[in-house]
């Protein structure tokens, strides 16, 4: 094989030609093999041969209703064989809601409250320093969608459950564990602080189709005036 | 989250307007064996074109998609030449021809006309073996079958290196080879799976495949198109534009596989059906997510109602039952109508109700025009309007996301939240 590394200008088209035209070549002839059945039509290609050039699966694991593919029909005086079937699923697999976060690296074992919306229009916090919430309006844990579960970083004593949380590295993990008994495993991917005032509510919460989980709890310095912390600490993690 | 005024109208516009799907010149090195290959030829059927890319971000989503178009269409080319079908392996060929060109044609503003025939010639080069690889194991040639995968190890490495060269530092060595060589490896266990009869793993494979190509071709667009555009792929909108887009076209492409399958022996339906329903389970856990539960119940009992009627139209051609096709197709005017009110009231009405169920139409015309012309062994034909079905896949991802993250963003939470008592604030301030 050539290095592809550099221009050939019409090299390479002749080349690329070159390639395909022996492609197409070998498809009709070069192995040696007859050209197959396996055509589509009303039932005749169950009639399809083996032959050298046919796969040794052709006709296996035939769906339901596929018994034309015995070779027997000759299509005269013969009823039309049954085509395939197949019917469309009509389950899926729902996830259940969350019930308890364990990050093993920094002590957390934590039991989740379900938090909704804060008059504000921010996640509202846990009601207990020492327990974080799992926003439920929002995405369960495993779903795919980012859910979030908020934490205190510290009580006005002491440290609170997300004290740690800027702690976790990428590849951290982290567990949750839900209403049916399952749990899911996430891995840390990334962690960024933030300023409130220029919360980025779009790239934490707006919907994605992937298994997102974000851990959020406060960060940064802390504003006596408004008794709150100016920052957030963001905790991404996805399955794995 | 970006909005779109007259989503419905451009949506139908999108869907009714001009021939030709590609904006990129017919390839002149062929799969010129055949008329697939060339879309400015494209017939005038009314189908749906695919527009140019308005963006180097939109450019970036359609460079994801083709990569995993390409998935699609090798996986069905190396099948096809295991059953040792060399029409519509050649057909497969010429559209993976045509995808190529598509992707030269993307790229070509960053890499130059040098830059994307060296591009195509790696490209295609692979595809050659991937194909001898393929004609390997349908013959017993293990002899063929191992020169081929020592050529496709070569290949990693050469083409990974082109990468790396071409993004100029943004893609790393390491990577690249990984990239290149996953995407190969899947290929090559599902033809492998395929030719001993286990369509399951097969199914598998070209599922992950599909994914990774996907994933691959976002890899590439950071690396080769400008910068900023990586940048531009982190937006919501984007980004679930992104994801839908790999959804639906998947969509696409299994329910084409299906239909193909069931009009002929049907065996690779099975397995085929169960890669279908997990693309349905992940679209309606997509909904759960998105909008609740009911909703995700409401729309998988649609999406399941059209699938099945798309099959019970392949089955009445198979049986030439022309009450059964008749039956099918009117059924599926009910799906549309329905499925288009579903969707319309669950994104608040930001697509049109009418507009919608005119796109479904168009869509299960191009799905059963593709199946009409594959069971009258029309491949060319075949491919060329599955080639673009797949391509409105995009059109319509686009709208939906921009819908749906409209209909979300509304309640999304704002600002951060308050979770802290300052009573270790002089820790917490310091770190």
């Amino acid at each position: 094989m050539a290095a592809a590394g550099v221009p050939r200008g019409d090299v390479a088209g002749a080349v690329r030609g070159a390639c395909i035209a022996a492609l197409v070549l070998a498809g009709v002839g070069a192995s040696g093999a007859p050209v197959a059945a396996g055509l589509p039509g009303s039932g005749t290609a169950a009639t399809t041969s083996g032959g050298p050039g046919a796969s040794p699966a052709a006709g296996a694991g035939a769906a339901a209703g596929a018994s034309a593919a015995d070779g027997t029909g000759d299509g005269v005086g013969a009823a039309p064989a049954p085509a395939p079937t197949f019917r469309s699923v009509r389950t899926y697999r729902s996830v259940a809601v969350p019930v308890r976060l364990r990050i093993p690296e920094i002590g957390v074992s934590t039991r989740l409250q379900h938090l909704g919306l804060a008059a504000d229009g921010s996640i509202a916090a846990p009601t207990r320093w020492e327990v974080a919430g799992w926003y439920e309006e929002g995405p369960r844990p495993g779903q795919p969608a980012p859910a979030v579960i908020n934490g205190h970083v510290d009580s006005k004593a002491g440290p609170a459950v997300f004290y740690r949380l800027r702690e976790l590295k990428r590849g951290s993990r982290v567990y949750v564990d839900r209403a049916d008994g399952s749990t899911i495993r996430f891995r840390v991917t990334g962690s960024r602080q933030v300023a409130k005032s220029a919360f980025p509510a779009d790239l934490v919460y707006s919907p994605t189709l992937r298994p997102i989980l974000r851990l959020v709890t406060c960060g940064g310095t802390f504003d006596a005036a408004s008794g709150h912390y100016r920052d957030n600490v963001v905790v991404s993690a996805e399955p794995g | 989250m970006r909005t779109t005024t007259g989503i419905g109208t451009l949506l139908l516009a999108c869907l009714l307007t001009a021939c030709s799907s590609d904006s990129e010149p017919p390839p002149d090195a062929a799969p010129s064996a055949s008329p697939s290959a060339s879309p400015s030829a494209a017939p005038d059927d009314g189908f749906a074109p695919l527009q140019p890319p308005a963006t180097p971000a939109e450019a970036a989503l359609r460079l994801e998609a083709l990569v995993g178009q390409h998935s699609i269409l090798a996986a069905d080319m190396m099948r096809a030449r295991i059953r040792a079908d060399s029409d519509l392996a050649q057909s497969a060929n010429a559209a993976l021809g045509r995808n190529t060109k598509a992707m030269g044609g993307l790229l070509t503003p960053v890499l130059g006309q040098e830059g994307v025939a060296a591009f195509e010639e790696a490209w295609a080069e692979h595809i050659a073996e991937l194909f001898e690889y393929a004609r390997g194991l349908s013959t017993g040639d293990d002899a063929l079958r191992d020169h081929a995968h020592e050529e496709l190890v070569e290949y990693e490495a050469d083409l990974a290196q082109f990468f790396v060269e071409a993004s100029k530092g943004r893609l790393d060595s390491e990577a690249a080879l990984e990239g290149v060589a996953e995407h190969v490896d899947h290929l090559v266990e599902g033809a492998d799976a395929y030719a001993a009869g286990d369509r399951s793993t097969s199914a598998d494979r070209y599922r992950e495949s599909y994914a990774h190509s996907f994933a691959l071709g976002e890899a590439l667009a950071r690396a080769l198109l400008p910068a900023a555009v990586g940048h531009q792929l982190d937006a919501p909108d984007l980004r679930l534009r992104a994801e839908l887009t790999e959804l639906l076209g998947e969509n696409v492409a299994l329910v084409v596989g299906a239909m193909r399958s069931a009009v002929t022996d049907g065996a690779d339906l099975p397995s085929l059906g169960t890669a279908l329903d997990g693309n349905t389970q992940d679209l309606t856990a997509a909904m759960d997510a998105l909008f609740g539960r009911a909703a995700a119940q409401q729309f998988q009992e649609h999406w399941a109602d059209h699938i099945d009627e798309l099959l019970a139209y392949t089955r009445a051609t198979a049986e030439d039952d022309a009450d059964g096709q008749a039956a099918a197709r009117q059924s599926l005017a009910s799906f549309e109508q329905a499925f288009a009110g579903f969707l319309d009231e669950t994104t608040e009405h930001r697509l049109g109700r009418e507009a919608l169920q005119e796109a479904f139409t168009v869509h299960d015309r191009m799905l059963l025009a593709q199946l009409d012309a594959y069971a009258a062994k029309d491949y060319t034909q075949a491919h060329d309007i599955g080639y673009r079905t797949y391509d409105s896949s995009f059109t319509v991802s686009g709208r939906l996301a921009t819908a749906i993250g409209s209909t979300v963003a509304k309640r999304l939470p704002t600002g951060g939240s308050q979770t802290g008592g300052g009573g270790t604030a002089g820790m917490v301030g310091s770190r």
